[in-house]
C-alpha cells in the first residue's frame, strides 16, 4: 500500500524522484568541485609565496659580525604599502631575537609565531605554512622555511605571508558561480525530466481520454495507436468491454427470445378464453393477463438490472428521442409532437434502449390520451446529493388524472381507465425502469390541461 | 374489405382470420414470410396484419420489399420483441402500426379498421355520405337514422364503396376485394348485389358509370344505367 503523502500522479511522481536524485547528486558534485578549487586556490597561493620565499632565501643572509644583511628585489608592491597584509620577516631561528628584517609592509611590528608542535616541517626540508592572525585582523597565510646561510652557518628563519583572504574570496566567488550554475541545471533538468516524462507517459493520456469518450458515450471501444507497452492492456480492456457487451447482448437475445417464444401462445390462449366466454373463460384470459404482466415486468427488470452502474453504457439522448418521436408522430398523424432538449448533449448513464423503453412507453400513453399535442423537454439539472441529472417532462393535453389518481401513484397494473387498449403495464414498468436507475418519477398536472409526467435519470457530467 | 395476416402461429392465425371474418372482412392467410409476401405482392389488400418473426422471410424482410416494389397497403404489425428499438424498426421498415403480443384480438380488429379508415382518410369510424351513414365499430348502416339491415357481402360492399367515396369502383375491383383468393369470382353478381343494396337503401346513390364500375356519392338521385 503506497505511502499516505506520496502523490497519486505519476509525473509528479516521477518528476519529483528524479528531482531529488538530481539535486543530490549535483549537490555532491559541487561540494567536490569547491574542494578542488580550494585545494587548487591554495596551492597556487602557496607556490607564489614559495617563489617569493626563495627570492628571500636568496637575498638575505648574514656578515660576519651575525648581522643580517640584503633586501629582497621583490616586483609586488604590496610587500612595501603598510598593513597591505603581504609581509615577509628574517630572524634567528633560535628565537634569540639577536637581528630581525622585515618588509615596510608590517610597519615594525613584529608578527606571532606558530606553535611548532602543532605545525610540524614537511619531510626533507624546514618548510611549513599555516595561517595566523595579522595586523588589522586580517587572517594571513605563511609559509616559513629555518635554513643555515652565512659564513657562520647560522639558522634563520624566512617567512613570507599573504592575505588569506584572497583566497576566500576567490573560493567563495566560485562556489556562488558554480551553485548559481548547478541550481539553474537542476532545474532545467527537472523540467526536462517532466517533459520526457510527459512525453513518455502520453499514451496513458491518450488512454484516459479513449476512456473518457467511452464514459461520455461518443465511443464504444478504447481507440488509438497505442505504444507495444499499453497496447495489450487496450486490448485487453476493449476485449472486456466487447465481452460485457456480448453477455449482455446474449441474456437480451435470450430474454427476447422467450418473450417471443412465451407470448404467442399466450396471446391464443387468452383469446381463446375470452371466445370461450362464461365463468371458465374469464378465469383463462384472467389468468393468462396475469402471466403477461408477470413476464413483461420481470423480463423488463432482469434487462435493466443486468446493466446498471456499468460505466460502458452511455447514451446521448437525442439520437433516441428523434426517432422515437418520429415513430409517434408517423402512428399518430393527426396530432403534433414537439420537443425541446437544450444545446449541451445530455448524455444518459445508462443503457440507450432503456431510455427509449421510457420515453418510448411515455409517449404512447400521452399520445393515446393527448388531444391534439404532446411535449418532451429534458433539462440538465442536480439531484440532492449534487450528482448530474437530467429531468425529463412528457405532457398533453388529454384529459390528465384527477387528485386522487396523482396521490394513488403508479400501481402495478393499475389502469386509469378500462376504455383504452392496455394492460396498465406501462407507467408502472416505466416507474421500475426509473426507479432502477436511482431516478424518480412523478405524475402531475401539465400546462397544456392533461397529464405530466417527470422523471429523472443519471447524466454523464 | 379484402386482409391478408401472416402468422406462423397456427392457431394465432385462425384466431385472427375467425375475428376479422365476423367483422365481414375477407380474410386470406398465409404461414410463412415467403407465402405472405407472394400474396400481398400480387393480389391487393386493404390491410395487412403481419407477424415479426416468421419462418422462411422474416417480416420486416417483406415489409421491406413491398414498400420496394411501391406496395403501399396499410400494414399492421404484430411483434413479440416489445423492445422500442424493434417497433422503431418495423415503422421505418414501412409499417403502418404495431400491436404487441400477446394481444386481444379486439385490438387488433380496431387497428386495422383504424388503419382502414385512415388510408382512405377518414378520421372517425364512423363515416357519412349524406343520408347514409356507415359504423364500421358496430358494422352497422344507417339511412337517414333508420338501420338497413345487410348481408355479409351487402355490408362488404357498402364498406368498400363508402371508403371510395366518390371514386369510381370498377366491378373487378370490387370482386377482388369482397371475395378471398379461392372463391370462384364471377363479377357478374357484383351487380346482383348492387341492386340489392340500393332497394335496401331505399337510395339511388350508388351510380353505376357505364363501362367503369361503381361510384358513391351524395349527388342527388339519378336514373340508375347498365
Amino acid at each position: 500500500m503506497p505511502a499516505r503523502w506520496l502523490p497519486k500522479s505519476l509525473t509528479l511522481r516521477m518528476v519529483l524522484t528524479s528531482a531529488v536524485f538530481t539535486a543530490f547528486a549535483l549537490f555532491l558534485i559541487s561540494t567536490l568541485l569547491i574542494g578542488l578549487f580550494r585545494t587548487s586556490s591554495e596551492d597556487g597561493f602557496e607556490d607564489m609565496l614559495d617563489v617569493q620565499l626563495g627570492t628571500l632565501l636568496d637575498s638575505v643572509t648574514t656578515d660576519a659580525s651575525g648581522n643580517l644583511r640584503g633586501v629582497p628585489a621583490f616586483s609586488d608592491s604590496r610587500y612595501l604599502n603598510l598593513a597591505s597584509g603581504w609581509y615577509w620577516t628574517v630572524e634567528y631561528a633560535d628565537d634569540s631575537g639577536k637581528d630581525r628584517l622585515m618588509s615596510r609592509s608590517l610597519g615594525g611590528a613584529p608578527l606571532p609565531l606558530a606553535d611548532r608542535s602543532l605545525v610540524p616541517f614537511s619531510e626533507g626540508d624546514f618548510k611549513r605554512s599555516y595561517t595566523i592572525v595579522g595586523p588589522n585582523q586580517v587572517p594571513l597565510l605563511v609559509l616559513e622555511n629555518e635554513s643555515e646561510t652565512g659564513e657562520n652557518s647560522v639558522a634563520l628563519r624566512y617567512r613570507v605571508m599573504g592575505d588569506r583572504r584572497v583566497i576566500d574570496r576567490r573560493i567563495s566567488q566560485f562556489t556562488r558561480q558554480i551553485y548559481t550554475y548547478l541550481s539553474l541545471f537542476v532545474l532545467l533538468s527537472i523540467a526536462a525530466s517532466a517533459l520526457a516524462v510527459r512525453f513518455g507517459l502520453s499514451p496513458l493520456h491518450r488512454v484516459g481520454l479513449a476512456l473518457q469518450q467511452i464514459r461520455e458515450g461518443k465511443s464504444s471501444r478504447l481507440e488509438g495507436d497505442f505504444p507495444p507497452e499499453i497496447a495489450p492492456l487496450a486490448n485487453e480492456m476493449n476485449a472486456l468491454i466487447d465481452n460485457n457487451r456480448r453477455i449482455v447482448e446474449r441474456s437480451r437475445t435470450q430474454v427476447g427470445n422467450l418473450a417471443h417464444a412465451l407470448k404467442t401462445p399466450l396471446a391464443v390462449m387468452s383469446n381463446e378464453g375470452q371466445s370461450l366466454g362464461g365463468a371458465k373463460g374469464v378465469v383463462i384470459a384472467e389468468q393468462t393477463d396475469a402471466m403477461q404482466d408477470q413476464i413483461q415486468r420481470y423480463l423488463q427488470r432482469a434487462r435493466v438490472a443486468a446493466q446498471r452502474e456499468s460505466v460502458i453504457y452511455r447514451a446521448p439522448i437525442a439520437p433516441i428521442v428523434t426517432p422515437t418521436l418520429r415513430v409517434m408522430q408517423k402512428l399518430n398523424p393527426e396530432k403534433q409532437f414537439h420537443f425541446d432538449l437544450p444545446q449541451d448533449e445530455l448524455v444518459f448513464a445508462g443503457e440507450a434502449e432503456d431510455f427509449q423503453e421510457i420515453i418510448g412507453n411515455l409517449l404512447e400513453n400521452a399520445a393515446k390520451w393527448g388531444k391534439r399535442r404532446i411535449e418532451l423537454r429534458a433539462v440538465k439539472s442536480r439531484s440532492s446529493t449534487g450528482a448530474p441529472i437530467m429531468s425529463v417532462e412528457i405532457s398533453d393535453d388529454g384529459p390528465g388524472l384527477t387528485e386522487s389518481q396523482i396521490a394513488a401513484g403508479i400501481k402495478r397494473g393499475k389502469r386509469m381507465d378500462e376504455s383504452k387498449p392496455g394492460t396498465g403495464l406501462g407507467l408502472s414498468i416505466v416507474s421500475d425502469t426509473v426507479r432502477e436507475y436511482g431516478g424518480e418519477m412523478k405524475l402531475g398536472k401539465s400546462a397544456l390541461g392533461g397529464l405530466s409526467v417527470t422523471f429523472t435519470l443519471p447524466l454523464v457530467e | 374489405m379484402r386482409i391478408l395476416v401472416i402468422e406462423d402461429d397456427k392457431n394465432l392465425n385462425r384466431q385472427l382470420c375467425e375475428m376479422l371474418r365476423n367483422q365481414s372482412y375477407v380474410v386470406d392467410s398465409a404461414h410463412d414470410g415467403e407465402e405472405g409476401h407472394f400474396l400481398g405482392d400480387t393480389e391487393p389488400y386493404d390491410a395487412v396484419v403481419l407477424d415479426i418473426g416468421l419462418p422462411v422471410m422474416d417480416g420486416i424482410s417483406v415489409l421491406e420489399r413491398w414498400r420496394k416494389d411501391g406496395r403501399k397497403m396499410p400494414v399492421l404489425m404484430l411483434t413479440a420483441r416489445d423492445r422500442w428499438s424493434d417497433k422503431v424498426a418495423g415503422i421505418d421498415a414501412g409499417a403502418d402500426d404495431y400491436v404487441t403480443k400477446p394481444f386481444h384480438v379486439e385490438e387488433v380488429l380496431a387497428r386495422v379498421r383504424s388503419l382502414i379508415r385512415r388510408a382512405a382518410g377518414h378520421a372517425s369510424s364512423e363515416i357519412t355520405c349524406g343520408p347514409l351513414r356507415l359504423d364500421t365499430k358496430s358494422s352497422k348502416a344507417t339511412m337517414n337514422g333508420a338501420q338497413i339491415k345487410l348481408t355479409s357481402l351487402e355490408y362488404r360492399l357498402l364498406d368498400y364503396l363508402m371508403h371510395h367515396i366518390g371514386e369510381v369502383v370498377s366491378r373487378t375491383e370490387l370482386v377482388e376485394h369482397l371475395y378471398d383468393q379461392d372463391f370462384d369470382r364471377d363479377s357478374n353478381t357484383v351487380e346482383v348485389f348492387v341492386g340489392r343494396l340500393r332497394k335496401k337503401m331505399g337510395s339511388d346513390m350508388i351510380e353505376t358509370v357505364r363501362g367503369m364500375g361503381y361510384r358513391i356519392s351524395e349527388a342527388p338521385d339519378k336514373p340508375a344505367g347498365g
